[in-house]
């Protein structure tokens, strides 16, 4: 059946693809963003919202409009849409979507042992965890001391357990060392994400390979900036490279081997897609850090999924860029009430 | 119902400040007029009633707040019959004052009472986890195992047994954590524990019986009693924190026995005492909403008409040297002196100096349709609205519709019985229609039928009227005049055939067999006929053409009233007469032929009548000379008649594109000259409805080529009203073909349902 996918897709899947695409459609549009930064105050933004799909998600609270209550508004209407996303999906649909929360959950994860690390009290960390990376046994992660215990004792009931077969350790958890954590961690994750959609027959492979291929050079070249001017040593970094990338095996090779940001930039000139990341901006047009630019990449890659039928991109890429439009609001907001009118605009558009 | 819709004009209200809001208000109460966007460039939280409306919807929030507090507490909203007026601006901040005290009143009641609510559960949970507990301490002493135990440690588990005084005399601290989980979570919360404390821990735990509400979701689940046993502060400390992860109600754990029972006793007081509270709380809080829900009803229509005024004032431009509001509005010509009563009325009410005056300005937009209707024909008209509406003061269909639509439906359904249930069911809902609007019913389907009465009712009546035509009574026919045929004159005679036929065939050439037709509908001599279905088949079918023929003709023919009222009277030679000569040419000529062949053709002579259906098929392959012609002179009509009808599709399809076009190269020069006559004829003859001009043609092209004109596009326009009207004759004239099929259906659904009935009746009486 493998090679007719597409005729029995819509059996199980068809109506979730169907609300996601119409859940795109409420995705803000240009000119949704042109009035959202010409707001003065948040209550504008409020009622300019309330046109949108977001409807009364804001007016609803009885509490005073602040930056981190629009932050988690927008949050709480994304996981409760991809939770009615996710109890609604059948298999293949449903492994796949629980593949994107892995993400969540190792951020999580690694934010909680930074928090226990720097004695902060769980319940002061929990609220800011992602709750799409919610797990049962989050709030237990601080009692582990190496990464050998937190995997023995409290992750190796969750999903994240495959992801440890490099990453166990027994030294010390400190900052850096979770940080390292991180990085195996989501490396294991990506790769298994990757070979996960190769193998799904149809477009799914197709158009999500190039998204987490994407994904796995974003972090070799983040994995590299940050940690030029720190002990972390070629031959470390190369050991956190998802090598599922396009920059894999060659690109990873130079990367590790790089000691500056020009040297950087010489690798990713090598590479069309990511050659423009790394270019000097234009003189006259607003700078944009490279972070900036690689969002806006994948945003372009996220828009591409909604051009093909029967494939489960679409899932993925819309809570990408759902997410990318609450990191919009968030901005437009924050630059609201603090009077930056100038930094207004750094936003990354998503539909033009 | 009127023959069009209503005639408008643009209009400006002139708003004196200070008594805009109350002249809004008493327009809003007669919805006469629609308000027109003057500044849709500003965004909407630019406009200048932005705050007004901020606090109508902080006013929403409070009631919808109150209304859901309201229905939780189970009191019912007694809604009023009329609806209240939008208040005045003076008494909103009383309003908005009331509600906030209420709102504080209610969240402060209702936070105490989620407090006492919660003290309650968390004081039952203690005393289900003491009483638990106790029996977890009592059955280990007597050595029996209750509740998973570790069975790599059987050591352990003994020392457990003798409790804490036998782990006192080894020198070890031995700690008790003790609470509640959610049932579902046990399992994973033991393997936890298990893993991170090593098996240095012991864990005892038990259903609880009752379903107990969770403390912050008040979700009714079961939950577990635990008890674990531990060595050591580190192990303690991480055991505490496991806890804490799976949100587990930790209690204190008694030392012994009579701690144990002094602690369950004055659980029990204090239990008793919280209830007390509770309940009091709850009075309370019912006395507030109780009060509450007397006005909500009017609070809601208040705020929500308020917010319709604002919303409106946000459309009006704002004169800043006359001060005063300029609001633009469509406005029915009748209706201009009860817009400037209400005005004036808005006026005094607001306390203006200046009143707020109207403005009647020409416009050349295209004014909305407005078809005003009444509770009979509103379901018609919205029958008509589900196809399209009608341009301004295009003509409209809906009052045809009122006939039309239940008669065509009766055709399908007609049955005198069933049509009589039908009718007294519209005839029950339309007489208690007071009674059932009141109850405003949210079921779908119900209101459905419901606002569809009169059209149920009408439907009812002719499906009354086609059943009597059909002589059909759930099926059966009455016979109320006496059949017109008797076999008694073929007795006569003494002829064998009768003896030895089952069936008899009433030859109406056979004198005194047929005495002359039913004086009304079918004779019901048919209803034992073996060959009944083949002629009702025969009947019916002939019936929907000729009924959709006439029927289309008619669309057609409503046309040239558009045609002549928009002075385009080219479009009456150039779309109206080929239409017409299409429809009538092909599908006319089908209806005669019926007639004819009825006509033409009796009883003796029936065995030469001609199949209609040969002679048209036979009229557009123009072939046919071997059967015998229906009338002389037949080849030679039909050969005209298809031609005609062949002609005037490229008439249809070419003319008014090109006519247009030419006018447009050709008449320029002639319009100019006659643009102010033009435009004083306009004014002064508003209200005729069909004006003859010498010179009207121009004067239609006029209105259409003031547009660009854009051959290319017009004639793309014509090309598929052509394709879509030819295809349309066909195909309709095939759907109308459908009224038969129904009717047939509908016949025959409900004989096979009576025998079947009447059979097993019968079996079931000969059984008995």
């Amino acid at each position: 059946m493998a090679a007719c996918q597409e005729l029995s897709f819509n059996v199980d899947h068809g109506y979730l693809e169907g609300l996601v695409r119409g859940m795109k459609a409420g995705i803000l549009t240009q000119a949704d963003y042109h009035n959202l930064a010409q707001c003065d105050t948040l209550e504008d933004m409020k009622l300019h919202l309330q046109s949108t799909d977001y409807g009364k998600l804001l007016s609803s609270s009885e509490e005073d409009l602040s930056v981190s209550l629009v932050d988690s508004k927008l949050r709480e209407n994304l996981v409760t849409e991809f939770s009615c996303l996710r109890s609604n999906a059948l298999p293949p649909l449903s492994t796949f979507l629980d593949y994107i929360t892995y993400g969540y959950m190792i951020d999580n994860v690694v934010m909680l042992i930074t928090g226990a690390l720097k004695q902060r009290d769980v319940a002061e960390l929990l609220p800011r965890c992602h709750p799409l990376g919610g797990f049962d046994q989050m709030a237990a992660v601080g009692i582990a001391r190496t990464p050998t215990e937190l995997y023995s004792a409290i992750l190796v009931d969750t999903p994240l357990a495959p992801f440890f077969q490099d990453a166990v350790s027994d030294s010390n958890l400190d900052e850096m060392e979770a940080e390292i954590l991180r990085n195996k961690l989501y490396k294991a994750y990506l790769e298994s994400f990757h070979s996960f959609c190769k193998k799904m027959s149809g477009a799914t492979g197709d158009i999500m390979c190039p998204v987490l291929e994407f994904e796995a050079d974003r972090r070799a070249f983040i994995i590299t900036v940050n940690s030029f001017g720190t002990d972390l040593s070629g031959a470390d970094r190369s050991s956190l490279y998802p090598a599922c990338g396009k920059l894999y095996p060659d690109g990873l090779r130079l990367l590790a081997l790089a000691e500056d940001h020009e040297q950087v930039k010489a690798v990713a000139s090598c590479y069309t897609d990511y050659k423009a990341i790394f270019e000097d901006p234009e003189p006259g047009s607003e700078f944009k850090s490279f972070e900036d630019r690689f969002f806006e990449q994948e945003v372009k890659l996220n828009i591409l999924a909604f051009l093909q039928q029967f494939h489960f991109g679409v899932f993925y890429s819309y809570i990408k860029l759902k997410e990318q439009e609450s990191r919009n609001i968030v901005w437009i907001a924050e630059c609201v009430t603090q009077r930056q009118k100038s930094k207004i605009h750094n936003y990354i558009p998503i539909i033009q | 119902m009127v023959f069009r819709s209503e005639e408008m004009c643009l209009a400006q209200l002139f708003l004196q400040s200070g008594s805009e809001y109350d002249c809004i208000s008493e327009l809003g109460e007669l919805g006469l007029v629609e308000f027109r966007d003057l500044n849709p460039s500003v965004s909407s939280f630019q406009r200048r009633f932005v705050s007004e409306i901020k606090r109508c919807e902080e006013m929403e929030r409070i009631l919808g707040y109150l209304l859901r507090e309201i229905q939780k507490a189970n009191i019912a909203v007694p809604e009023e019959d009329e609806s209240p007026l939008a208040p005045p601006p003076r008494q909103v901040l009383e309003i908005m004052e009331q509600l906030q005290r209420l709102e504080m009143e209610l969240s402060e009641v209702a936070k105490n009472k989620e407090k006492l609510r919660r003290n309650l559960l968390e004081l039952t949970e203690y005393t289900h986890m003491l009483k638990i507990t106790r029996t977890f301490i009592h059955s280990r002493s007597r050595h029996e195992a209750l509740g998973p135990q570790y069975e790599e440690f059987p050591t352990m588990e003994t020392d457990s047994v003798s409790g804490c005084t036998g782990m006192q005399r080894l020198g070890a601290k031995l700690g008790f954590v003790s609470g509640l989980i959610q049932r579902v979570k046990v399992e994973a919360f033991e393997r936890m524990l298990w893993r991170v404390c090593k098996g240095y821990t012991i864990l005892s735990y038990a259903e609880v019986d009752e379903n107990l509400a969770d403390l912050d979701t008040g979700e009714i689940s079961k939950s577990v009693v635990f008890l674990i046993s531990f060595w050591g502060d580190q192990i303690g400390q991480k055991v505490q924190k496991i806890c804490d992860c799976y949100h587990c109600h930790l209690y204190p754990h008694p030392e012994n026995d009579e701690e144990r029972a002094d602690v369950l006793d004055s659980l029990r007081t204090r239990i008793q005492d919280l209830n007390n509270v509770l309940h009091r709380t709850e009075e309370y809080l019912r006395q507030v909403l109780q009060k509450a829900s007397e006005s909500a009803y009017t609070w809601v229509v208040q705020v929500k008409k308020m917010k319709a005024i604002y919303h409106i004032l946000n459309l009006c431009s704002f004169d800043v040297t006359n001060k005063c509001l300029i609001a633009e509005v469509w406005c029915p010509v009748s209706d201009l002196a009860n817009l400037r009563g209400a005005l004036e009325e808005g006026s005094r009410k607001g306390d203006a100096t200046v009143p707020s005056f109207v403005n009647r300005i020409p416009s050349n937009d295209t004014p909305p349709t407005l078809l005003r209707t009444n509770k009979f024909t509103s379901g018609f008209q919205s029958i008509v609205e589900a196809y399209g509406v009608g341009d301004y003061r295009e003509v409209s269909p809906a009052p045809y519709t009122i006939i039309t639509f239940p008669f065509l439906f009766a055709v399908m359904f007609g049955d005198l019985g069933h049509g009589m249930v039908i009718s007294l069911f519209a005839l029950w809902m339309v007489l208690t229609e007071k009674k059932q609007n009141k109850k405003r019913s949210s079921n779908e389907i119900w209101t459905t039928f419901f606002n569809g009465r009169y059209i149920i009712l009408m439907m009812g009546l002719f499906s009354v009227y086609t059943g009597l035509v059909y002589n059909d009574c759930f099926s059966k026919s009455l016979n109320i005049f006496g059949s017109g045929w008797s076999v008694k004159a073929m007795f006569t005679n003494q002829n064998k055939t009768l003896q030895t036929n089952a069936l008899l065939t009433l030859d109406p050439n056979f004198s005194g067999v047929f005495s002359g037709p039913y004086p009304f509908g079918i004779d019901p001599i048919w209803n034992m006929a073996v060959n009944r279905l083949s002629f009702l088949n025969s009947y019916k079918m002939k019936m929907s053409v000729v009924i959709g023929v006439v029927h289309m003709s008619f669309g057609v023919v409503l046309s040239v009233f558009n045609h002549l009222h928009f002075r385009q009277k080219f479009n009456v030679f150039l779309l109206f007469l080929p239409e017409l000569l299409f429809l009538l040419c092909l599908f006319g000529y089908l209806v005669f032929m019926i007639f004819y062949k009825w006509l033409a053709f009796g009883a003796r002579d029936s065995s030469q009548a001609p199949s209609i259906l040969i002679h048209f098929i036979n009229m557009f392959v123009m072939q046919g000379k071997d059967i015998t012609p229906l009338y002389p002179g037949q080849m030679g009509l039909q050969i005209f008649l298809v031609i005609i009808a062949m002609l005037s599709v490229p008439v249809l399809l070419l003319g008014k594109p090109l006519y247009l076009y030419w006018l447009y190269r050709g008449g320029k020069g002639l319009r100019r000259r006659r643009g102010y006559e033009r435009v004083r004829r306009v004014s002064e003859d508003d209200n005729s409805t069909a004006p003859s001009y010498e010179d009207d043609e121009e004067e239609g092209v006029d209105e259409v080529t003031n547009r660009e004109f854009d051959f290319a596009d017009v004639l793309l326009h014509q090309s598929i009203h052509t394709i879509e009207y030819c295809l349309g004759c066909i195909s309709n004239t095939a759907s109308y073909l459908r009224l038969w099929a129904l009717s047939l259906a509908h016949a025959r659904k409900f004989s096979t349902n009576n025998q079947f009935t009447l059979s097993f009746l019968c079996s079931n009486a000969t059984l008995c």
